[in-house]
């Protein structure tokens, strides 16, 4: 049902109701998305295995599924982006580039893997 | 006469070489005119790319630690002039006070944990394989950044991005969304204040299908940086796919709350409810789904409309509102909804459910 699978983005839940924790789980990933998510539970198992199982950038335990904070990677996994995570120290590997350097102070032309070569 | 607001082009405020303009409303009140904002097109954005182009082969060279303390300033103003801001934003975008004023909180942590780490910007020491040579990798700008931003967190999306950007060296123009060019004048009113050198950072108003998609496609823009819907998303990738440039997308959400059975249900209540209808519903990560276990659904069903009926909607200005009016509907109305609608125009309730009050029950599965 579309409601249940496209972004809304207005004051509109659904509830839908399931009969175990792995069907829970199974709904939950079951749209094309991947941002944030949340478990409410005392089971602290249930806990762990969400955690480890939910496809999403973001999973909260016995929280809502809003509330990032600015020094932890923010982003989604699926259709919600393409890999980049912002916030965080995450953010530098969007925006720089990693330049590798080699400073060669021997004087004469040295090969790698071909010096050394056993 | 309305006030006519500006791009920030090369250190001034300059009018859209068209000299054409767009108007900004209050959502809670058609009436109030906010201002007339330009609607920039392709000479305004190769003016802006320009000026950051022009400004990068300065600004990469000045130390991180050095953009960093700017950065740091730039939170320090940002913390004077919060209460202000929200107020702005709120008129414009109408989210509740309450939570503008977390929005601007949000772009103040970003500057001073931002500022913190122009003396880290770690790279990379390794022994090399061979004698009498050093190895390192260090962290290098990109270049002149396209940040395009939506209204629903008018200054902690361009904040998060812009930030990071300039501490690493790169300049910047950034093209907020069309329903929050205020809040964008006051920040770059900021940014100029606190000591942003010039040409560092451009301001380009505008629809997305002119100044947004100019700004993606254009040579010397090395990197776009988008938060917006997945259908936008997709052609801002196609764009910059073709020209190898680096994109980072943050698009849609569904997202869900389980609730278990074993849970606190007065706890997973109150959750729901911040997530489902704080921000009106209108984050990226707000809570679209309660997935609960069967043994618990009536009665968290019955707990959850009780207190949903005692939302009180209305203008964010005033106090005593829970929830602001949907900017997606005001939008609509004033016949703006065009490609960067945050809203499925077509969206219509699926066969077998109206969606007509609060508590409605169907079958979904």
């Amino acid at each position: 049902m579309r409601i249940a699978q496209e972004e809304i983005f207005g004051p509109v839940l659904s509830i839908i109701e399931v009969k175990s924790f792995e069907e829970a789980i199974e709904v939950l990933n079951g749209t094309a998305y991947g941002l944030s998510s949340s478990i409410y539970t005392n089971d602290v198992a249930r806990a762990f295995r969400a955690m480890r199982d939910i496809e999403a950038g973001i999973t909260y335990v016995n929280g809502p599924t809003i509330g990032a904070e600015v020094h932890l990677p923010f982003g989604g996994v699926k259709d919600t982006g393409n890999g980049h995570r912002e916030a965080g120290t995450t953010v530098y590997d969007i925006f720089s580039e990693w330049k590798s350097i080699y400073v060669d102070y021997s004087g004469k032309l040295q090969k790698a893997q071909i010096d050394n070569a056993e | 006469m309305a006030d006519r607001f500006k791009n920030f082009i090369d250190g001034k405020w300059v009018e859209a070489k068209s000299g054409k303009t767009f108007d900004n409303r209050n959502p809670a009140n058609r009436n109030d005119l906010i201002g007339l904002f330009p609607a920039s097109g392709q000479q305004d954005v190769d003016d802006a790319v320009r000026s950051a182009k022009h400004a990068f082969a300065k600004w990469r060279l000045v130390p991180a630690p050095k953009r960093g303390e700017m950065l740091y300033r730039v939170g320090e103003l940002l913390r004077q002039h919060k209460e202000e801001i929200a107020r702005i934003m709120t008129r414009e975008m109408g989210k509740i006070l309450k939570e503008t004023r977390g929005d601007v909180q949000e772009g103040i942590d970003t500057a001073f944990y931002t500022a913190g780490e122009g003396r880290r910007l770690f790279g990379e020491t390794t022994a090399s394989e061979l004698p009498d040579k050093f190895a390192m990798s260090v962290r290098a700008p990109v270049g002149v950044c396209a940040l395009i931003t939506p209204w629903n967190f008018p200054i902690a999306i361009p904040t998060w991005k812009l930030f990071p950007a300039l501490l690493c060296g790169n300049t910047a123009v950034l093209k907020p969304a069309e329903d929050t060019p205020h809040t964008a004048v006051k920040l770059l009113e900021i940014l100029e204040e606190a000591g942003i050198p010039v040409g560092v950072v451009n301001l380009v108003h505008g629809r997305g299908e002119e100044a947004g998609a100019a700004l993606a496609r254009h040579s010397d823009v090395k990197l776009v940086s988008f938060t917006g819907s997945a259908a936008v998303g997709r052609e801002i990738a196609s764009a910059c796919g073709e020209n190898l440039k680096r994109v980072s997308l943050e698009l849609g959400g569904k997202n869900a709350q389980i609730v278990m059975e074993d849970a606190d249900l007065n706890l997973a209540l109150e959750g729901a409810l911040w997530g489902a209808f704080g921000t009106t519903g209108q984050r990226c990560t707000a809570t679209s789904r309660v997935v609960i276990e069967e043994a618990v659904a009536d009665r968290f069903v019955e707990m959850l409309v009780e207190r949903a009926r005692k939302l009180r909607v209305g203008n964010g200005l005033e106090p005593g509102i829970d929830v602001k009016k949907c900017i997606a509907m005001c939008r609509s109305v004033n016949k703006k909804a065009r490609g960067f609608s945050p809203a499925p125009r077509s969206m219509k309730p699926a066969s077998g459910l109206t969606v007509t009050s609060i508590g409605q029950r169907s079958s979904i599965r």
